[in-house]
């Protein structure tokens, strides 16, 4: 009745990756416990704290609500990917949030930026309403959310100017 | 907490997901976006022995005017241009950013969350859901789609492979609002109007409110409250304060913890006076 481990390959932060999983096991724990990628945080596992968000074929996905194996195939990015396709610098969103304090525990960062980052690239110029709205999905305990704010705003206003 | 052990199959097609289904239907659950089945799953509320997923099934992800294939993403339906009023103001509040680029208009009609938004548009526009078969295909009225809360008339050997919104015809006007605690939530209350004006009248509404029962309902009395009123002044104002009190006085809501049920009844109320008056101002200029 229950499936033996199946083949899975996909690609992890532009690498390949190939493997077998049980048809239960969540995204989120194989990126962590298999991969060793403990920058994809798991707080709530039933998709409300946001803690888990990664991306999937250019989309953001809570990696606590997607079964390993449904990445068979898929391009998947985690926090550790965002500095990685940037030459190992920190991107502009994380530069920001450095310098507006927009993480203190950081236990919600991997998530919202990988959910800012698809927004902006998305609505280069997000508005405020947007933004907030984003982070409606993100629950962070530390910073009441403004300084998250105001960073993501700030990475917008670099990206545009630089754009120009 | 994780999934309990369970076998995984993934449809092809929707032939074979439908022959699927047809053989092992009762102890399956069909995975499309997830984003509702998932926790579900995570908590082991629910424990079926085999998840079908038919993400990849080719030709479910397509908007055909009225028409919405299951695996149209609620993020990449609000992406249409020329979107519905009413479901454009609607999938802002379906979950978060992050869940709508995965959570499908399938799955959502499919799993019948009390408290979801796309049940209760569907069926304050009239809308219907296709499902099928290995017998064939079928359309199923919205008004006759939900039983109770996560219960429907699909059966288990049929899946869900669209849905239609009736588009608004000339004068008519639509509007959806609703309170959550937090954006994204779910909601404590949603209301949904349609509203049919001609000749400076009010010649056809539907009003519905979600999250007050164990699915959306369709408030006959609001509806009755505001046809043959005028479609501007007093008279307008009188007839959206009746179908607001009309609102109130005909749903029992319940208790929890986030509100009690005569919060819920004036909320109700509230929103569908604010979801009427924002259609009917729409009516007037269709």
């Amino acid at each position: 009745m229950i499936d033996p481990p199946i083949p899975i390959e996909f690609t992890i932060n532009g690498r390949r990756h190939g493997d077998h999983v049980p048809a239960r096991l969540l995204l989120s724990d194989f990126l962590r416990h298999r991969l060793g990628l403990t920058g994809t945080h798991v707080g709530c596992e039933h998709g409300v704290c946001g803690a888990c968000t990664v991306r999937v074929d250019g989309r953001p996905a809570r990696a606590c609500l997607m079964l390993a194996i449904q990445a068979d195939g898929a391009d998947v990015q985690t926090v550790e990917g965002l500095a990685a396709a940037n030459g190992g610098e920190l991107t502009e969103l994380q530069q920001a949030l450095h310098e507006h304090h927009g993480l203190q525990c950081g236990f919600c960062t991997p998530g919202i930026l990988i959910a800012a980052t698809d927004l902006l690239e998305r609505r280069p110029d997000p508005s405020r309403a947007e933004i907030e709205q984003l982070l409606g999905g993100h629950i962070c305990r530390c910073t009441g959310y403004v300084p998250i704010v105001e960073a993501i705003e700030q990475a917008a206003a670099r990206r545009t100017e630089r754009a120009r | 907490m994780k999934p309990a052990p369970l076998a995984y199959r993934r449809a092809e097609s929707v032939e074979h997901a439908v022959a699927l289904l047809g053989e092992h239907g009762d102890d399956v659950r069909v995975l499309a976006g997830g984003q509702s089945l998932m926790p579900l799953l995570n908590m082991r509320r629910l424990t079926p022995s085999m998840l079908l997923d038919i993400t990849r099934v080719p030709g479910l992800d397509r908007v055909d005017g009225p028409e919405v294939g299951a695996l149209v993403t609620q993020f990449a339906l609000g992406e249409q241009p020329g979107l519905d009023d009413a479901i454009g103001e609607c999938l802002p509040y379906t979950g978060h950013y992050a869940t709508r680029h995965r959570g499908t208009i399938g799955g959502s009609i499919a799993f019948g969350e009390p408290r979801g938004e796309l049940p209760l548009v569907l069926l304050t526009l009239g809308g219907t859901a296709s499902v099928r078969s290995v017998g064939g295909e079928r359309e199923i009225a919205a008004e006759d789609l939900y039983t109770g809360a996560y219960t429907t008339t699909v059966k288990t050997d049929e899946l869900l492979v669209s849905t239609r919104w009736p588009q608004a015809r000339p004068g008519e006007g639509r509007a959806f609002t609703e309170l959550a605690q937090r954006h994204g939530d779910f909601t404590l209350a949603c209301a949904c109007a349609a509203v049919t004006v001609d000749r400076g009248e009010i010649v056809e509404a539907r009003i519905g409110v979600g999250a007050v029962a164990d699915r959306p309902l369709l408030v006959d009395g609001a509806a009755r409250a505001l046809i043959g009123t005028p479609a501007a002044g007093a008279g307008a104002q009188d007839a959206i304060a009746a179908a607001a009190d009309a609102t109130t006085r005909g749903i029992d809501a319940y208790d929890d913890h986030h509100a009690s049920a005569r919060y819920r009844r004036h909320l109700a109320g509230a929103l569908v006076a604010d979801a009427a008056r924002r259609a009917l101002d729409r009516a007037r200029r269709a």
